[in-house]
């Protein structure tokens, strides 16, 4: 299952379009197995995207779990370094 | 009714002076009301900033807001500031009309702009970055991390106001290698956010604080407190500074050789109301990207 970001929201900028997101993402994980996250289209995200497209699937879901079942694909530096950036501080907030 | 009052900007505009037009203000009106005419005299204007333009333009607004008369006088003979500004599309934007018909923005400039948070995407896509690009001809990949620091700032104004519009310029200098990038709003201010859950703190203290990671006053329940902390480590990467102004104190973040930040705080002399952010990046340190990087753990 592919969900192409892009045909889901204009870009990843705010809390609001992280969260249609995050809606795609946690219905597409419902039946098991793992879901691609496209970017194409996408230059850049922040971090008010990130925390609500991916953070937020913490409440739900340990890291390891989202590392296995949540691919990323057709990404800038930018969104990589900012999604790996941000699950792992708040995963780590989450642990200690 | 009370008469008229002029308030004549400083030689040299820019993030550390633009508090004396506010002090002209409080001055005179003490504890009274704004007076109805407020001219604003450019007389003395020498140079003006891109914190300078946005700081003057949300003033206008403001008052304006507040059905206040806002005039402009000293505005001949056209020195370069005031070209400077005709061209930067001020007085189209402030009077409905440049001062002379030639006036065309400047390509070494962003002319100020309201950007509303809900259209914030087409503005940065369509008018920021390819401008940027376009300067520094660099890919919007190259350039994600300036679109995504711009979002944060733009994000910051719709968390922490009551409002979600915000004034934003930008200009380049090539011959120093620099970009400088201003946003403001005219909301509470920074430390007026964060004293409601500390309220001990001074607006410099306040200042810092809110830029340490994972504090946040929950203005937003969404809000983990990471967009100031990112905008720091792009900043500190390409050697540049972070200034913000709000309320009483002016905080600004320099870069070390390691790319690390370290904060000076300074009282202002006057109040900045709302918040204003001033970020300026050496353009000769950027690295280009390609357009797709796998993403791998």
């Amino acid at each position: 299952m592919v969900i192409a970001v892009k045909s889901l929201v204009p870009a990843c900028d705010t809390n609001a379009h992280g969260d249609v997101v995050r809606g795609a993402i946690t219905l597409a994980l419902q039946n098991g197995g793992a879901v691609d996250i496209s970017f194409a289209g996408i230059s850049a995200a922040t971090t008010s995207f990130v925390n609500a497209a991916f953070v937020d699937l913490l409440d739900t879901m340990t890291l390891a779990d989202i590392k296995a079942r949540v691919r990323i694909l057709h990404s800038s530096r930018q969104i990589n370094d900012m999604i790996k950036a941000r699950l792992t501080r708040e995963a780590g907030r989450i642990a200690a | 009714m009370t008469a008229p009052l002029t308030v004549t900007i400083p030689y040299r505009f820019s993030g550390l002076t633009m508090t004396e037009l506010v002090n002209q203000i409080t001055a005179a009106v003490g504890g009274g009301q704004l007076p109805q005419v407020i001219i604003v005299d450019f007389g003395r204007l020498g140079f003006i900033e891109p914190a300078g333009i946005v700081f003057l333009s949300n003033l206008i607004h403001w008052l304006r807001e507040r059905e206040r008369n806002v005039q402009f006088t000293n505005l001949a003979p056209r020195t370069a500031p005031i070209a400077f500004l005709d061209d930067s599309e001020f007085f189209i934007a402030h009077m409905g009309e440049p001062l002379i018909a030639a006036a065309r923005p400047r390509p070494t400039t962003i002319p100020y702009t309201r950007v509303a948070q809900g259209e914030s995407h087409d503005w940065l896509d369509n008018r920021f970055i390819p401008w940027l690009g376009g300067r520094l001809n660099q890919s919007a990949a190259t350039l994600a991390p300036f679109r995504a620091c711009v979002s944060e700032l733009i994000n910051n104004i719709a968390d922490h106001t009551m409002f979600d519009i915000g004034g934003i310029a930008a200009q380049h200098f090539p011959q120093m290698n620099r970009i400088e990038i201003a946003v403001a709003d005219f909301g509470l201010g920074i430390p007026g956010s964060v004293q409601r859950v500390r309220p001990e703190l001074s607006h410099a203290d306040s200042i810092m604080l809110a830029c340490q990671p994972g504090f946040t006053t929950q203005s937003t329940p969404r809000n983990r407190g990471a967009g100031l902390d990112y905008l720091l480590s792009v900043v500190g990467s390409h050697r540049g500074t972070l200034s913000i102004f709000s309320g009483n104190a002016t905080v600004c973040y320099r870069a070390r050789d390691d790319g690390s930040m370290v904060p000076t705080a300074s009282p202002t002399v006057g109040y900045c109301p709302g918040t204003l952010i001033q970020i300026e990046f050496r353009t000769d340190l950027i690295v280009p990207a390609e357009e797709e990087e796998i993403f791998e753990w």
